[in-house]
C-alpha cells in the first residue's frame, strides 16, 4: 500500500466551442499537488485528445502568459510572465492557459 | 417472393447462413483460409511466439484426415490469434492507459487494484508470446473490471482531497481550542460531534474493500459540519484580554488560511466559469468582487464563507450535463444581442446601483409604469427569463424563438437614450454657449470648445449607450476629442492618466469593438490559415512535440510559416522592410543595457517583428509562440492597412468604402495609430487592451493558435 499524497483537487473538463462559447463536459482529470494533470475518466472518444494535451503541458517546468510591454519598451512590444510548477499561482496559470489555447475549462 | 419460390421448389437463400459446403469444397474453405491467415500474419511480421507455420501445418494435417469440425476450430482460434495480432500494436496505449489508471486506483489502496495490475501483466505476456486472443481478452477483462470500479474509485479519490484540505482546520482546533477532556468546557459539546464524526470518517482512505465508498461523501460533510460548529463556536467567544484572547486570535490567523486552502479548489472553479445567462454573469461578478481580507480575523473568516458560499451558488447554477436540444444554437444568437439587452437591463435598472435589491425594485418599479418601453421590455424580459430558468428541456428552444421580440424592445428601451445621445454627438460642433433657437442655427464652437464638448459627452453618455452608436459617430467623437491638437500625448515619466481628455479617449476606445464584419471575416481566414499550415501537418506537429529542443534556424523556419500562412490567409503583405521578416537580436533598454523584459515587439519603422533572443518563453512553448507571432504580424496588418488608408485617390491599391470589411475597421486602427492616439499599460492597463489595435491583437491571437492546435491535435 502507498501512501501518496491524495491528488489537490479532482475537476471536470469542459470543451469550449469556439462559435457559441457553449461547453461540453469531456473529461475527468485529477491535479495532483506537483501540478500535474492526470486523465481519471471522460468521453472514450475524447480521451486521445485530452491526454495528448495532458502529457503537453505537464511537460511545461512552467506556464507562460503573454502581457503588455514592460516599462519603457515600444508600442506594439510584448513581454509574457511566467509561474513556474510547484507556485502557488500555478494552476491558475494553468487554468487559463488550457482555456486560451486549448479551449478547456477545469471546473 | 418467398411464396413464389416454395411454388417454384426453391428455397428463398438467406443472408448469413450458407448451405454447408461438400466435403471437397469444406477442405479448399479451410485451407483457403488457413493460406490467407497465414500470409496476413507473415505480412505484418507475426509468428505468433514461433507457431505460426505450426498451427496452419496442425489445420492442414486435421483437414486431409477429413476431420473438418477440429479443423474448423483450430482454423477460427489461429485467424482469432492472427486478427488479434495485427490490432494489438494499436491497443499497447490502453494497455498503458488502463495500467496507469490500476496504479493510481492502487495508490487509494484498493485491494483489486493489485490484482488488475497482475492481469495487465499477464496481458503483456501473452501478447509477448504470440498469444494475442489471450492479450485482448485479459486486457479487455481488466478495462471492464476497472470501469466498474471507476465511480467508487472517483468517491475516495474526492474524499482523500477534500479530507486533506480539513485535516490542517482539525490540527490547527486540536492545537488551540481547548475544551476536549474537559466536561464542564463549553465546548464540550462540539468536540464530542467532531469525535464522533472522525470515528466514523477516517481522515484518509486507505481500503475501500471494508469502508463503504458510498458513505464516505456523508461522513465527510458530518465531519466537517462538525468541525465548522466547533470553531464557529470557539470564534465566537469572548475571551478575556490576555493569553486566552492571544492564542483565540493566533487561532483565527491559522483558522483563515486553512479555510481558504479548504476552498482553494471551489475559488478556482468559480473563478473560470463561463456565464451563460445575465443571472450566472451577476453572479460571477458578484464573486470575482467579493472583498479579500479584513480588518480582525473574524471579519476575515466570514468573508472566506461568504465567498465558499457564492462560489457553491455559482457553480450550481451552472451545473449541468449534455447541451439541450437548440441550446447551441440559442447562445450563438444571444451572444449577439446581449450588449444590447444587458444595457437595457442596466438602464431599465437605474437610478439604484447599490444591491441587487435596489435593481430589481428599480426594475418593478418600471415594469408598473403604463405602456412604456420600459414596462414592455421588462414584461419581454420577464416572460423570456422565467423560461430559461424552468430547467426545462425545451426553454432553449421556447428562448429561441422569443430572442427576436427580446431584440425589439430591448432596442425600444434603449431607443431614447440613444437619440439622447446622437443628438449630442450632432452637437459637438456648436458654443455649448449658443445653443440653437428656433430658425436660428447655432454659432460654431472654437476647437476648445469642440474638444470639450467632446470630453462632456462622454461624461454624460453613457458607457453602455456609447457602445451601441454606430462607427462612425463613435469616430466623429474621437475626432471632435482631437480637434484642438489632440488629448496630451502621455508621457511615461510624467502620468497624466486622469487628464480628462485621456480618460475620455479612453472610454470612446472602450466603446470601439472589433467591426462584427471584420471579426467575421478574420474568422473565415483563420480556417485558410489553419488549412495552409495543415499541408505540411507532419512538419508542424514535430515543430510542436520538439519545441523546445530545436535550434534557432529551426525556430525561424517555423515563425517564418505562421507568418506567411498568416499573411497568405488575410491578404496582406509579409514584413520585410530589412529583407527579412524576423529580426532575432538581443534587445537593449534605451540606456544600453540588455533587455531581458521584452519577448517580441513589431517595428513599423524597418517592418520587421524583433524576436528578444533572450526570451525563453518564445523558445520554450509553443503555444505562446503561435500567439505572440500572430499577435506581433496582427500589428503588421494594420499597419498595411492603415498604408492603404493613406494611399492617393487615384491608386488603385488604396482602401475605401468600397472595400468593407476591412475598411471601418482600418478606420479605427488609424485612429488609434497616432502620437496622440495610444495607450501604455501603465496609462491605465485595461484601456491599453482595449484600444483597437491592441484589441484585435490581443483577440486574433490566442484564436488563431488554439484554431492551429485543435486542428493538430485533430
Amino acid at each position: 500500500m502507498s501512501d501518496a499524497a491524495p491528488p489537490a483537487a479532482i475537476f471536470d473538463v469542459y470543451e469550449i466551442d469556439d462559435d457559441d462559447a457553449s461547453e461540453t463536459l469531456i473529461g475527468e482529470a485529477d491535479y495532483s499537488a506537483d501540478g500535474m494533470l492526470t486523465l481519471t475518466g471522460g468521453q472514450p472518444e475524447r480521451a486521445e485528445y485530452l491526454r495528448d494535451v495532458f502529457t503537453r503541458v505537464n511537460a511545461k517546468p512552467m506556464i507562460s502568459e503573454l502581457v503588455g510591454p514592460p516599462k519603457g519598451a515600444g508600442q506594439f512590444a510584448v513581454s509574457t510572465k511566467s509561474v513556474a510548477r510547484g507556485e502557488a499561482e500555478f494552476l491558475d496559470a494553468l487554468q487559463g492557459y488550457l482555456m486560451k489555447y486549448y479551449g478547456l475549462r477545469l471546473g | 417472393m418467398s411464396g413464389l419460390l416454395n411454388a417454384l421448389g426453391l428455397k428463398p437463400k438467406t443472408k448469413g447462413t450458407p448451405p454447408p459446403l461438400l466435403p471437397d469444397a469444406q477442405a479448399q474453405s479451410i485451407l483457403f483460409r488457413a493460406g490467407k491467415a497465414s500470409s496476413k500474419a507473415r505480412e505484418a511480421g507475426l509468428d505468433l511466439g514461433g507457431k505460426r507455420d505450426t498451427l496452419r501445418k496442425e489445420i492442414e494435417d486435421l483437414t486431409g484426415a477429413k476431420d473438418y469440425a477440429k479443423a474448423t476450430t483450430k482454423l477460427v482460434a489461429f485467424e482469432a490469434q492472427v486478427d488479434n495480432g495485427l490490432v494489438w500494436p494499436s491497443r499497447l496505449q490502453e494497455l498503458a492507459d488502463t495500467r496507469a489508471q490500476a496504479q493510481q486506483l492502487l495508490r487509494t489502496g484498493d485491494g483489486k487494484a493489485d490484482q488488475m495490475l497482475n492481469v495487465l501483466a499477464t496481458a503483456d505476456r501473452e501478447a509477448q508470446a504470440g498469444h494475442y486472443t489471450s492479450a485482448c481478452q485479459l486486457l479487455d477483462g481488466a478495462k471492464t473490471a476497472l470501469a466498474k470500479r471507476l465511480p467508487e474509485w472517483r468517491l475516495v479519490r474526492v474524499h482523500n482531497c477534500e479530507m486533506g484540505k480539513l485535516k490542517p482546520r482539525l490540527d490547527n482546533a486540536i492545537a488551540a481550542i481547548p475544551g476536549r477532556s474537559d466536561n464542564r468546557h463549553a465546548l464540550h459539546p462540539q468536540w464530542q460531534a467532531v469525535d464522533a464524526a472522525l470515528a466514523g470518517s477516517p481522515v484518509t482512505v486507505t481500503d475501500t474493500n471494508t469502508i463503504a465508498a458510498k458513505d464516505l461523501e456523508a461522513r465527510r460533510q458530518t465531519f466537517a459540519g462538525a468541525l465548522d460548529q466547533l470553531t464557529k463556536a470557539y470564534g465566537a467567544m469572548q475571551l478575556p484580554n490576555g493569553p486566552q484572547q492571544t492564542a483565540q486570535t493566533e487561532w483565527g490567523k491559522k483558522e483563515a488560511s486553512a479555510l481558504r486552502e479548504q476552498y482553494s479548489t471551489l475559488f478556482q472553479k468559480a473563478k473560470y466559469v463561463q456565464p451563460r445567462t445575465g443571472d450566472q454573469e451577476e453572479l460571477l461578478n458578484e464573486f470575482l468582487t467579493m472583498p479579500q481580507g479584513g480588518a480582525t480575523w473574524a471579519e476575515l473568516l466570514g468573508r472566506i464563507d461568504a465567498k465558499a458560499a457564492k462560489a457553491e451558488q455559482l457553480l450550481r447554477s451552472v451545473q449541468r450535463a449534455e447541451p439541450l436540444p437548440d441550446e447551441k444554437a440559442y447562445f450563438r444568437a444571444y451572444s449577439k444581442i446581449s450588449g444590447l439587452v444587458k444595457a437595457a437591463i442596466a438602464e431599465t435598472a437605474k437610478p439604484a446601483k447599490t444591491s441587487m435589491a435596489d435593481m430589481m425594485k428599480a426594475i418593478d418599479d418600471k415594469a408598473k409604469q403604463p405602456d412604456t418601453p420600459a414596462s414592455k421590455f421588462v414584461a419581454q424580459w420577464a416572460t423570456f427569463s422565467s423560461i430559461l430558468e424552468s430547467w426545462n428541456d425545451d426553454r432553449y428552444t421556447k428562448c429561441l424563438a422569443l430572442l427576436p421580440a427580446l431584440k425589439l424592445a430591448a432596442a425600444a428601451a434603449m431607443k431614447a437614450k440613444q437619440d439622447a445621445a446622437l443628438e449630442l454627438v450632432g452637437r459637438l460642433n456648436e458654443d455649448p454657449n449658443f445653443p440653437p433657437v428656433e430658425d436660428a442655427p447655432a454659432l460654431p464652437a472654437t476647437s476648445d470648445q469642440i474638444e470639450q464638448n467632446a470630453i462632456a459627452a462622454t461624461q454624460t453618455i453613457d458607457p453602455a449607450v456609447l457602445k451601441m452608436l454606430p462607427s462612425d459617430k463613435k469616430m466623429e467623437l474621437l475626432t471632435a476629442l482631437r480637434a484642438n491638437g489632440g488629448p496630451p500625448p502621455f508621457d511615461e515619466n510624467n502620468p497624466n492618466a486622469d487628464d480628462p481628455a485621456r480618460v475620455a479617449q479612453r472610454a470612446i476606445y472602450a466603446a470601439m469593438d472589433l467591426d462584427e464584419r471584420f471579426v467575421e471575416m478574420e474568422k473565415t481566414a483563420r480556417q485558410a490559415f489553419v488549412d495552409e499550415l495543415m499541408k505540411d501537418k507532419a512538419a508542424m506537429t514535430k515543430a510542436r512535440d520538439d519545441w523546445p529542443l530545436l535550434s534557432e534556424a529551426e525556430r525561424v523556419v517555423v515563425f517564418e510559416k505562421i507568418m506567411r500562412a498568416h499573411c497568405k490567409a488575410m491578404g496582406f503583405a509579409e514584413p520585410k522592410g530589412t529583407g527579412k521578416p524576423f529580426d532575432i537580436q538581443l534587445m537593449h533598454n534605451a540606456d544600453g543595457s540588455i533587455d531581458k523584459a521584452t519577448d517580441a515587439q513589431y517595428n513599423p519603422g524597418t517592418d520587421t517583428i524583433k524576436i528578444n533572443k533572450n526570451s525563453t518563453s518564445i523558445s520554450s512553448d509553443f503555444e505562446l509562440m503561435i500567439d505572440t507571432i500572430v499577435h506581433e504580424n496582427s500589428h503588421n496588418y494594420q499597419w498595411k492597412l492603415i498604408a492603404r488608408l493613406n494611399k492617393p485617390d487615384n491608386d488603385k491599391d488604396k482602401l475605401t468604402s468600397a472595400e468593407d470589411p476591412p475598411y471601418t475597421q482600418a478606420l479605427m486602427f488609424a485612429a488609434n495609430w497616432t502620437n496622440e492616439g495610444w495607450v501604455t499599460g501603465k496609462e491605465n492597463y485595461a484601456g491599453y487592451k482595449k484600444a483597437p489595435i491592441e484589441d484585435h491583437a490581443w483577440t486574433t491571437g490566442p484564436e488563431t493558435a488554439r484554431k492551429l492546435l485543435k486542428a493538430l491535435s485533430s
